[in-house]
């Protein structure tokens, strides 16, 4: 264990995103958190081959992406008791009140809408695994 | 003593004489001093009898000590105060003030280069998504991703030139239909006339020109040569302005997405030429 005060416990994250260059962004933002794996996803069929192959502390998911988007993708993680106490980050660009309840409904811990703010993700990230935040 | 020494006379011998007589007096005074911490260590052993450890202080003493202490302790645990400096807990006050500044000074700075760090890299990881484009769809793709991810702008349109019908066509659109849109003749007197005179990007600074429905109009050009148009239209619901940090991805697009456009267009029509010696060669004397 880092003895940073910033640093979380050893984890690993996953990163689920189709465009690839705000996968990128959201991996440049989170590797300065000292502790923290990340792995990439590109779509909800990618990022559940991800997870069937290793162990994550967290999930961090676009919406709008083909094939398997970030809803049905936290659907079927809370669906699954594996991963039920996973928690999951949403980011997207759908601002919209309606879809921020409809993802905490299902079960994600925390909505962050694009364009992201890194200090934001950051925190919300450090919280969660810290366990001082459950999202929202 | 050395060979070399001449007796009292010169300056050496003196010294050496003076040292001599100096520490002599030293070392009777320390056997002064060692037999009178002997003589009083005996008078207090001798009035202690057998109950005597060697030590100097009295049982009593030690004990008055210890129980001072223990009341001291119980006094701190009860709430009560100790008696202190005034000006020295105003001093302390006064540099946990100036460290909590100086920290949050730091806090500050260190906030702002990170931001500051995240929109380079942000540049940087956009710039690398046009050139690494090999195709017409990754341009738009990237541009689409830049407009909606980085820049939070939501309705959107990329209109391409056709440079021998001298009009810019609509090629996709965000947020909108895109059946609204119609071709745009390049020299007419309203923005895209604008955007094209400017002969170069866009850059920070420049007039941002717009007009009813489109909050501006950004133009794509590839050094001198005007490839596309984006036409920014709405922002998205949690979006409210551009940043300074916006504009510089907008300058950004304009250059890197007008190179990027030109490249995949080059590339797509030089396909069918082979790389060639002669043709390389000709190209570097050219």
């Amino acid at each position: 264990m880092s003895v940073d005060r910033d640093s979380v416990r050893q984890a690993t994250a996953l990163v689920v995103d189709d465009s690839p260059p705000m996968r990128k962004m959201i991996v440049f933002a989170l590797s300065r958190i000292p502790g923290l794996a990340l792995v990439e996803a590109d779509d909800g069929v990618d990022a559940l081959r991800k997870l069937a192959g290793a162990t994550f502390d967290l999930i961090i998911t676009d919406i709008n992406m083909p094939i398997l988007d970030g809803l049905k993708l936290v659907k079927r993680l809370r669906a699954d008791e594996r991963y039920q106490d996973v928690p999951i980050i949403i980011i997207t660009t759908e601002g919209a009140a309606e879809d921020r309840q409809r993802a905490l409904a299902l079960g994600a811990n925390a909505y962050i809408t694009k364009p992201i703010r890194a200090g934001e993700v950051i925190a919300l990230v450090r919280g969660i695994l810290s366990g001082e935040e459950r999202g929202a | 003593m050395s060979g070399q020494s001449g007796g009292q006379d010169n300056p050496r011998g003196r010294t050496e004489a003076h040292l001599a007589a100096f520490f002599g007096r030293g070392e009777a005074f320390a056997r002064q001093l060692i037999a009178e911490n002997e003589r009083l260590r005996q008078e207090v052993a001798d009035q202690r009898g057998d109950e005597s450890d060697g030590s100097i202080l009295p049982a009593s003493v030690v004990e008055d000590l210890v129980a001072r202490v223990s009341e001291l302790e119980n006094q701190l645990s009860g709430g009560a105060q100790l008696a202190v400096d005034p000006q020295s807990v105003r001093e302390i006050e006064e540099r946990y003030r100036t460290l909590e500044r100086e920290a949050k000074g730091l806090g500050e700075t260190i906030e702002r280069l990170e931001g500051e760090n995240y929109h380079l890299a942000t540049l940087y990881i956009i710039i690398q998504q046009f050139h690494a484009a090999k195709a017409l769809g990754d341009v738009l793709q990237t541009i689409t991703e830049v407009c909606l991810n980085f820049l939070g702008v939501g309705g959107f349109s990329l209109y391409m030139a056709d440079e021998e019908r001298q009009v810019v066509f609509p090629l996709i659109r965000e947020g909108a239909p895109y059946d609204e849109l119609e071709e745009r003749p390049i020299a007419d007197d309203g923005p895209i006339a604008a955007v094209a005179g400017l002969g170069r990007p866009w850059q920070g600074g420049d007039p941002v020109p717009h007009e009813f429905g489109v909050l501006m109009y950004l133009p794509l050009v590839s050094d001198e040569r005007l490839v596309g148009v984006v036409t920014l239209e709405s922002y998205l619901p949690q979006k409210s302005g551009l940043s300074d940090d916006d504009f510089a991805v907008l300058a950004m697009l304009s250059e890197h997405g007008g190179i990027a456009l030109e490249k995949v267009w080059i590339a797509a029509h030089a396909s069918s030429a082979p790389l060639t010696r002669r043709a390389l060669e000709s190209l570097l004397e050219a």
